[in-house]
This record gives structure tokens, C-alpha cells and sequence, in this order.
């Protein structure tokens, strides 16, 4: 199973070496995602979601962050043995990044079309195919714009379904609204056709009818575009709409992971049963909210054995003792909690 | 024809025909020389009633002018239109905003910039005592201590600072604040958005109790369904500054008859793997500029059943079922497809 999977993360852990001693923000995390697979990484600020992200794709700043043991096998390759010129070949190309702030990831001072006309200069220079088949000639980067290149730029746009790409090629960030920007990110991330795109909260900051349309967009492309996403996100329900598994994270570790569907009908870790307590859905009127009590960890101060052991209601000694491991209960569901061992 | 939807005698809020305008575009140097043309037309004409003891929704997405909303019903932006009456009396005899402040509180959406930095958290609470209320310094700290306990902060919270505090605490604080001069209404804006899910369920526990303990009316802006469905007991549906639908919750959120409203509730997430609801959804385009409101309905160019009709003719809030109102021309369309959308 592992051998045809896109990415395959073996037993990661990272560090943040801060002034007032190192808080470890992945710990011990191994998951694998197949090609066309949606998988999301879901939890609370804090949980080590987004360091898991900008690890993978070698954005990750180091120091303070550091990389304590562990493997990020893309395609079998590890992506941590890599020499920083090595790793640039993959950043863009075959592993895509999007984030939750479109107008930040955007150059406010150039407009769209070159922006997308950099984008895929930079998948000619590399010899990458391109995302729509017709254009697979290369072009040498020059400075003015080709009709070639405007058409590609075009393509771009028409692929993540912008009304008059023409006209929006000539527009500046600004000018867009925030779906329309956030397409534009996701237009230019799948348009060096990368096998895995990382989409940390691409819809966080988006209205829910926007947010309709570009979770709808993102999985359509993912056949199209041949491509893998992992999404990071604190939204379990919109994670229990698109994505084909599911990892719960807590505290820098996964504490449950499985296919969507096993993971939404029998939550196991009390920390998912908690999370999906907290989801209102009804009136006051009929059943009242269970939240998880305490608040989301400071990693400075978190115990060693089970993390979530002072907010559980389940609590044992032995989860104050030793650490439960990740073990898998039925098919690919795993939870790490002794309930359940 | 527009609602009269309360047989109380006094509602303790009434916004009759609101209408709040911002210029833009003017010059601030040399503003003769200029001409203002442009307003953002955040709230265009609404009217909202709350009785004593309810609690009111008013939801949409950005830009659909639910802030605004707020923060006239609280005075803080002036109306270019229409009314607020604060039980029965017309704003105008709230000259003093400390007479409104008495009756009407507000929590803003993050919790963080809300609240002064240097200020120890007992402090913060019982400020509002000093202008509002003629207690001397040892009531009102008393006062501050109880309603800080009544939110789930227990004395050891009394000295510290909102750096020293986590999101959901200082957003308890900030409901204390509010609260703590006991008001009759309190506009609760997003409470919850800028919280993690495990807290924003404590909060919205929270904001349960202590409306029963205070007997606490609300006004809740939220651009999220579900937290509207699980506190209030009326809807407002809001869109590009206009009310295009309201009713019972109950009966709006389970039973959607305006296109927008139809649009919104599909497209909020269930957390249902089995029924992805998310990707069936029809809606295009995104909420529309409200300096240049499309002409007619505002929602039209989005609308599926749009005809030409909807942008010639702007429609108006009728009558479609018991305490339910409704602008669309074509509403009798949207109950069959509202109704095989559920079967």
C-alpha cells in the first residue's frame, strides 16, 4: 500500500527550539496519502497542522523550527535528505501549497496575468508538463508576452472556471474578490500539474457560499489535473464533505485517522467524540452542546503520557503513565487511546 | 406588505426602515472641490423587531451590512433613514448614550482587540459600573467578581491581564463586561467566529445560561447557520444590506423558501459525511458590491428562477406562511424546489 502512495510521512517529528526551552509541534506522526486522494488534517489552532504542511513542502523555517526524527517520503523519495537546490525542484513543480490568506500569497503590485505567466515560466524552465495537454510544447521565458503565453495564462483561468479570464489577467489582486483570488492560488498551484497539492485553510477566510464553490472547484480538478490534496483545516465538517480520509490532530500528534466514513460513524478517540459534540446542530430547544472542557494545550506545558488526558472525561491512570500509541482498530482506522486497546 | 410581527406592546428593540449610508470617494483635502457621489449603502431599509426576552438572528455574509446593523442599533454609526425605538421610546430621547448603554450592551467578534491590554481583568468588567451605574468602588468590584464567576472565571482570573488570558477566557471577559451593568439586550456580534470549536460550544453553553439567569434578550449576528439555529428563536436573513427573508428559525432554516436563504443553508457544511450536501451546491458568483447594487432584486444575477422581472421590479417582504416573510417574486417556485430538494 505504501509503495503507490504519493506522499508517505514515516514517523515525523519536529521541533520549535523557543527562549524558554524546545515544544515539539509534530510529534511522531505517520500518514500516507494515494494518488486521488483527498485527505484532511483536522484540528484546533495549535494541533501541529500547518508545521505537518510547510514540513512537507520545505517551508518550514529552521531554526527555531527543528527536524528531531523521521521521514517525508514523496514517491518514495525522502524529501528531508534533500539539499536545498534539490528540494527546489519539487516546491511548485510536484508539491503545490495554498494558504488561507489569498491577497498575502498574491504580489499586491503585479496583476494577475503575470503572476500566472511566472507560475508557469517556471514549469517551461523545468521541463514540466503542462495541466492542459495542448500546450505541452516549451516556450523559452522571455520578458514580453507571447499570444502563446496569453493563451496559457487564459487556460490557467479557465481551468479554476474565472468568467472573462481575459479581462481578469489584467487586473490586479485588489481588484478581485476573495473566492476569485483564492482561485487564481489554486489556478497557479495546479497549473505546474503537481502530484500533491497542501491547501492549509483555503477556504477558512472565504464566505460559506464562496466556500461552497471553491471546495466544489478543488475536487473536481483533482481528476482533471491529476493530482493528490492534503487539507488542512479546523473544520470537521467540511472535512466530512470532501475528503476520502481523515487525521485527527492533537497537540502535534494524530490521535485517529481512517476513511471518512468509518471515522464519522464510529468516532473512537474521545477527543473526535468531543469535537463532534461541539458542532451545533439543532436548537436549544432539543439537545444541548457537550464541549470538551479546558481549552486548547499550551505545548509548553503539556503532559508527556496521552496529551489529552486533562481534558478527557474518560480519563484512566494509565493514560497518565505511559503514552497510548497510534494502534489500528478495523481496517485503516487507527486511534491511540487505551479505550480502545 | 412589511411586517408588524410582534403583539407586543412594547418590543424592546424596533428598527423601522433603517437605512445607513457611508461616503466614498470624496476627497478629504479639498472636499468642495469634489464631488460625493458614492455611498456604500450598508443597511438599505430594514426593520427588525425583538421582544423582551427573545433572541433575534440576523445572519448573512460579508458585506451584507450585519455589523453595520449592530452598531446603529447601538448608535454607534448614524442612519441616514428610518427608526430605532428602544422600549417604545424613539432613540432621540437617548440623547446621553449612557441612557442607551444601560439597556443595550454589546460583544464584538475578536476577543482579543476588544479588550485594553493594560487593563487587569476586574478592572475591565467593572468599568462600565463607574459611568452607568452610582455604585461605589467596592460594589462594583463585588458586582465584577460575581458576574466574572457567572462566566466561568473564578477568582484567580481577578488580576490578570488579557495576554495572560486564552481566547475563550477573554471572550468570557468580554461578555462580562457586557453584562455586567445588566442590560436588557445584549447584540452579540459573531461571538463565536474567532474561537476554536471545542470553545466556541463552552461559549454558546455560556451565552444559554446566562440569558436565563439575566433574562437577557439577544441580537445575534453570526455568518454562521448553525450557531443561529442553536440559540435563537427568529431569523433575519440578510443580503447586500436588504432583509430578504425572516421568520422562526426553526421554520427558515428547515424549510428555506428565499433563493439566498436556499443558497446559504446549502452551502454551510454539515459535519455528515453521508450527505455531502456541499457539492451538490448551485449558487455562482459572490456577494455583489453595495455601492452599486445590482438593480431590482439584488440577488439576481446569482438566482437560478431570476427572470426579467427580478431586475426590473425590486420585490418587497410579504407574507408566505405563519409569522413568515419573504422578497421574491417567485416564491411559490422556490417551495417546490425547496420541497423535492428534502424529499
Amino acid at each position: 500500500m505504501e509503495g503507490n502512495s504519493v506522499l508517505n510521512v514515516n514517523e515525523l517529528s519536529i521541533a520549535y527550539e523557543l527562549k524558554t526551552g524546545a515544544v515539539r509541534a509534530v510529534d511522531n506522526v505517520s500518514m500516507s496519502i494515494r494518488p486521488h486522494e483527498l485527505v484532511a488534517a483536522v484540528g484546533e489552532s495549535g494541533c501541529g497542522k500547518t508545521t505537518l504542511g510547510l514540513s512537507i513542502i520545505g517551508l518550514l523555517p529552521s531554526p527555531p523550527a527543528r527536524y528531531l526524527s523521521g521521514e517525508v517520503n514523496f514517491h518514495g523519495k525522502n524529501l528531508l535528505s534533500l539539499t536545498r537546490d534539490q528540494m527546489r525542484l519539487y516546491r511548485g513543480t510536484e508539491i503545490a501549497m495554498i494558504f488561507q490568506e489569498p491577497m498575502t500569497s498574491l504580489n499586491p503590485v503585479f496583476k494577475i496575468g503575470n503572476q500566472i505567466e511566472e507560475a508557469i515560466t517556471l514549469r517551461d524552465s523545468r521541463g514540466k508538463r503542462s495541466a492542459t495537454p495542448e500546450q505541452n510544447k516549451k516556450t523559452s521565458p522571455s520578458r514580453s508576452r507571447t499570444s502563446s503565453n496569453r493563451r496559457q495564462i487564459t487556460d490557467v483561468l479557465n481551468l479554476v472556471r474565472i468568467p472573462d479570464p481575459e479581462r481578469v489577467a489584467d487586473r490586479y489582486p485588489f481588484e478581485l474578490s476573495g473566492g476569485m483570488r483564492q482561485r487564481v492560488m489554486i489556478g497557479m498551484a495546479l497549473a505546474q500539474k503537481p502530484s500533491l497539492l497542501i491547501a492549509d485553510e483555503p477556504t477558512t477566510a472565504l464566505d460559506v457560499t464562496t466556500q461552497a464553490q471553491v471546495l466544489k472547484l478543488m475536487k473536481g480538478l483533482m481528476q482533471e489535473v491529476d493530482t493528490s490534496i492534503l487539507l488542512i483545516t479546523h473544520d470537521l465538517a467540511v472535512a466530512s464533505q470532501v475528503a476520502d480520509g481523515i487525521a485527527v490532530m492533537y497537540a502535534g500528534q494524530i490521535v485517529e485517522d481512517g476513511e471518512v466514513l468509518d471515522l464519522f460513524s464510529h468516532p473512537l478517540h474521545p477527543y473526535t467524540q468531543g469535537l463532534l459534540a461541539c458542532i451545533p446542530t439543532g436548537s436549544k430547544e432539543g439537545i444541548r452542546l457537550k464541549p470538551i472542557q479546558g481549552s486548547t494545550p499550551d505545548l509548553r506545558s503539556i503532559p508527556a503520557a496521552c496529551k489529552f488526558a486533562p481534558r478527557c472525561p474518560y480519563v484512566m491512570r494509565r493514560c497518565e503513565a505511559t503514552k497510548p500509541e497510534l494502534t489500528i482498530k478495523e481496517g485503516s482506522h487507527r486511534v491511540a487511546c487505551y479505550l480502545h486497546q | 406588505m412589511r411586517a408588524t410581527s410582534t403583539s407586543e406592546e412594547h418590543p424592546l428593540l424596533q428598527i423601522e426602515e433603517l437605512a445607513v449610508y457611508f461616503d466614498v470617494g470624496g476627497s478629504f483635502s479639498v472636499p468642495l472641490l469634489t464631488k460625493r457621489t458614492a455611498h456604500v449603502r450598508a443597511v438599505d431599509g430594514v426593520s427588525i423587531c425583538i421582544s423582551v426576552g427573545e433572541t433575534v438572528a440576523v445572519v448573512g455574509e460579508s458585506g451584507c451590512g450585519k455589523s453595520t446593523l449592530a452598531r446603529a442599533v447601538l448608535g454607534l454609526v448614524e442612519s441616514k433613514r428610518g427608526s430605532i425605538r428602544i422600549q417604545g421610546q424613539d432613540e432621540a430621547a437617548f440623547k446621553r448614550s449612557k441612557d442607551r448603554y444601560k439597556i443595550i450592551q454589546m460583544v464584538f467578534q475578536d476577543p482579543d482587540s476588544s479588550l485594553d491590554p493594560t487593563m487587569k481583568v476586574k478592572d475591565t468588567v467593572s468599568e462600565p459600573l463607574v459611568g452607568l451605574s452610582s455604585m461605589n468602588k467596592n460594589d462594583r468590584e463585588k458586582k465584577a467578581v460575581e458576574v466574572l464567576n457567572a462566566v466561568g472565571l473564578d477568582n484567580k482570573f481577578l488580576d490578570r491581564l488579557p495576554r495572560q488570558l486564552s481566547g475563550g477566557q477573554k471572550q468570557r471577559v468580554n461578555i462580562a463586561r457586557a453584562i455586567v451593568t445588566e442590560p436588557s439586550l445584549v447584540v452579540l456580534d459573531e461571538p463565536t467566529s474567532a474561537l476554536d470549536a471545542s470553545v466556541q460550544a463552552q461559549i454558546l453553553n455560556l451565552l444559554l445560561e446566562l440569558q436565563e439567569k439575566y433574562s437577557l434578550s439577544y441580537l445575534i449576528i453570526t455568518h454562521n447557520i448553525s450557531v443561529a439555529e442553536y440559540l435563537s428563536d427568529r431569523t433575519y436573513v440578510m443580503y447586500a444590506g436588504k432583509i430578504v427573508e425572516y421568520g422562526p428559525t426553526n421554520a427558515v432554516i428547515n424549510d428555506p423558501r428565499h433563493p439566498y436563504t436556499i443558497a446559504l443553508i446549502t452551502s454551510a457544511p454539515i459535519p455528515d459525511p453521508r450527505e455531502r450536501n456541499l457539492l451538490k451546491v448551485e449558487i455562482v458568483g459572490e456577494v455583489p458590491s453595495v455601492i452599486n447594487p445590482p438593480p431590482g432584486c439584488r440577488f439576481h444575477p446569482r438566482c437560478p428562477y431570476a427572470e426579467q422581472k427580478c431586475s426590473d421590479q425590486e420585490p418587497i417582504l410579504e407574507l408566505i406562511g405563519p409569522q413568515r416573510y419573504a422578497a421574491c417574486h417567485f416564491i411559490d417556485r422556490t417551495a417546490r424546489a425547496a420541497g423535492r430538494d428534502s424529499a
